[in-house]
């Protein structure tokens, strides 16, 4: 029996402070908010946010239950590098607090799009609207799979009931509480997710040998390539360089913090114009060194399994399919060498960690160590071929369960709770950000622009119905998600395709005036073709779609604007 | 119109914040740290 199944049944402590902490966090998000009474309340939380709750709702909505399951395995397996992918968040935060915010809350606007209406026309509005319900939609839908896939996986719980009970406690405070009770929830849900993470680092450096101090377990780290931060090569195919991070990632945050809704709605719901620009001010001051921190998490974990026997897959479902097939006998061989090379490695390592200075001894034992990694690493990827052959359809990258893995067999009781409660939360809040700006973009740029003078009651009334029925569509979309192969990257990889463009419109709408709407709208068709095409033929890692994008949105309106002389078409009507 | 009126007068009078400084100061000491983090264990 392999031991990562041997704790899918949790403990009564975990259940109570894991179920005590999501009820808590869904009954205060509904009381709190339960005076709601016009629209300014429901969509923009009665505007009176300061900017810690701004801050902090920005900083949940970007993390989700994902960013806690992948990153520590991404820096288990690749190192700290990822960290270089926020690079260029810092620099979109002064650019929005200098341009867009000052914008949207002069104009008062309840989203994004509302402005691209008065600067063009109602066709570049709803067609930005639409791309944003299109791609966040799918979002909503993904944020709540994603947990509820490796939970499944290595909790044995139902996929389906998990999508139903993670949508419906979200369902709850976002439909009742509106923008407030995602902003107050928030600020719960991130302080159960720091104290989460910080009791786990503490406990990771309380399980490593005595011998091996936070400094020592750095050097192994380093000495297993696991602290190369930056990365200054030009290379195409590697995704995180610094220039990547510093270019693509800017134009990436520009788009999703500037543009779109779900992060839009959090600062306009700011009681002044300078509690909007602080809260997203904390963010970029925040934002790179808690990536930092969650990626150091993973590189810890990476230390302790240098100490202790590591699993040789960390999927457990590959792991069953395999040792389900005729290659289960294999499998067990390449365990029973990884465990002998796990043995050799922790005496190594204790070896290493005694020598303070820098004699050839430990030279000889750190060339030792890195044969002894190499050769897991060849074992690692054997056994992926075996579960390949065993299920062609399997997913062979286990990245995504190293930390869970970690938190289920390492953690002690009552904690464990808790590390889920982290996960669950972060989901939670996702996917509450993009509910609530889901329902509000339906109800402010596609009901309320068409169906005009009705009380504020109706339009409460119709935000509500509108962000339960987007909430009823994420978990049909978490259910059927399970159906298609890579679904996640393929989310990343649609918000990449459309971001630019829309990003490009609004850079026209706020720095070119003499481009009209026809000329904007044109381009955006056009571009809007030309990026799918390029996706589509493979030419560059799709981060860099964000920059193409808008680029090309930007180009082609100024060139039919200059040179073909386009009308306004409110001008020309 | 009146949403161009506002849009040109924000751009006209970008307002830069010593907080702003701040923020780009943090991210290139942060990008410094990792420099002499990764110069270390290189």
């Amino acid at each position: 029996m392999h031991n990562f199944l041997a704790l899918s049944t949790l403990h009564k402590y975990d259940w109570w402070i894991l179920c005590g902490t999501l009820i808590f966090i869904v009954f205060y998000g509904v009381y709190k908010t339960r005076k709601n009474k016009n629209v300014t309340d429901y969509l923009k939380g009665g505007n009176d946010a300061r900017w810690w709750t701004i801050g902090l709702s920005v900083m949940a909505t970007q993390a989700s239950a994902i960013t806690f399951l992948s990153t520590p395995g991404q820096a288990f397996h690749d190192g700290m590098g990822f960290v270089q992918f926020y690079f260029g968040l810092p620099i979109a935060m002064v650019i929005i607090c200098l341009v867009f915010i000052p914008i949207y809350h002069k104009l008062k606007v309840f989203t994004a799009y509302e402005y691209l209406e008065g600067r063009f026309d109602i066709k570049t509005r709803t067609l930005a609207a639409l791309l944003f319900l299109t791609q966040r939609g799918i979002g909503a839908g993904i944020t709540i799979f994603a947990p509820s896939i490796i939970l499944s996986a290595v909790l044995g719980w139902n996929l389906l009931y998990l999508n139903i009970i993670i949508g419906i406690l979200v369902i709850i405070y976002t439909v009742s509480g509106g923008t407030k009770a995602v902003s107050v929830t928030q600020k719960q849900q991130m302080a159960v997710i720091f104290l989460g993470l910080f009791v786990t680092f503490l406990l990771i450096l309380n399980y490593l040998p005595l011998d091996i101090s936070f400094s020592k377990a750095l050097d192994i780290a380093g000495a297993n390539d696991k602290m190369k931060v930056l990365d200054f090569s030009f290379d195409w195919e590697n995704r995180y360089t610094f220039w990547s991070g510093i270019i693509g990632g800017t134009f990436l945050a520009l788009s999703y913090f500037g543009t779109d809704q779900s992060q839009v709605q959090r600062y306009l719901s700011g009681r002044s114009l300078k509690e909007s620009q602080m809260g997203l001010i904390f963010n970029g001051l925040l934002k790179v060194p808690m990536q930092f921190f969650i990626l150091l998490v993973g590189v810890m974990v990476f230390v302790f399994y240098q100490f202790n026997s590591s699993p040789l897959h960390f999927n457990p479902a590959a792991v069953n399919d395999v040792m389900a097939s005729e290659y289960a006998e294999q499998y067990q061989d390449l365990e029973t060498e990884k465990e002998a090379l796990d043995l050799q490695l922790a005496e190594k390592q204790i070896s290493y960690a005694k020598i303070n200075d820098t004699s050839e001894e430990k030279e000889q034992l750190l060339e030792e160590i890195k044969i002894i990694n190499i050769t897991k690493d060849e074992l690692r990827e054997q056994s992926k071929e075996l579960i390949k052959q065993a299920n062609p359809d399997a997913e062979t990258n286990d990245k995504d369960y190293v930390f869970i893995h970690f938190i289920l067999n390492q953690l002690p009781r009552g904690l464990i709770g808790l590390l889920l409660a982290v996960i669950l939360s972060a989901a939670m809040s996702s996917t509450a950000s993009e509910l609530n700006a889901l329902g509000s973009t339906t109800t402010i740029d596609l009901y309320k622009r068409n169906i005009q003078g009705r009380t504020e009651k109706h339009y409460v009334r119709a935000s509500k119905w509108f962000t339960l029925l987007w909430g009823v569509i994420a978990i049909l979309v978490a259910c059927i998600a399970n159906l298609f192969e890579n679904l996640i990257e393929l989310v990343n990889i649609i918000g990449s395709i459309f971001y630019g463009n829309v990003l490009g419109i609004f850079l026209l709408a706020f720095f070119v005036k003499f481009v009209k709407s026809k000329a904007v709208f044109i381009a955006a068709l056009i571009t809007q073709a030309i990026i799918i095409y390029v996706w589509w033929i493979d030419v560059m890692p799709y981060l860099w779609l964000n920059l193409v994008g808008c680029a090309l949105v930007m180009g082609i309106a100024i060139f039919l604007q200059v040179f073909i002389g386009m009308p306004s078409q409110k001008k020309a009507s | 119109m009146e949403e161009t009126d506002i849009v040109e007068k924000v751009r006209d009078k970008f307002v830069w914040r010593k907080k702003y400084t701040l923020v780009l100061l943090a991210n290139a000491f942060y990008i410094y740290l990792f420099y002499l983090l990764t110069q270390h264990y290189a």
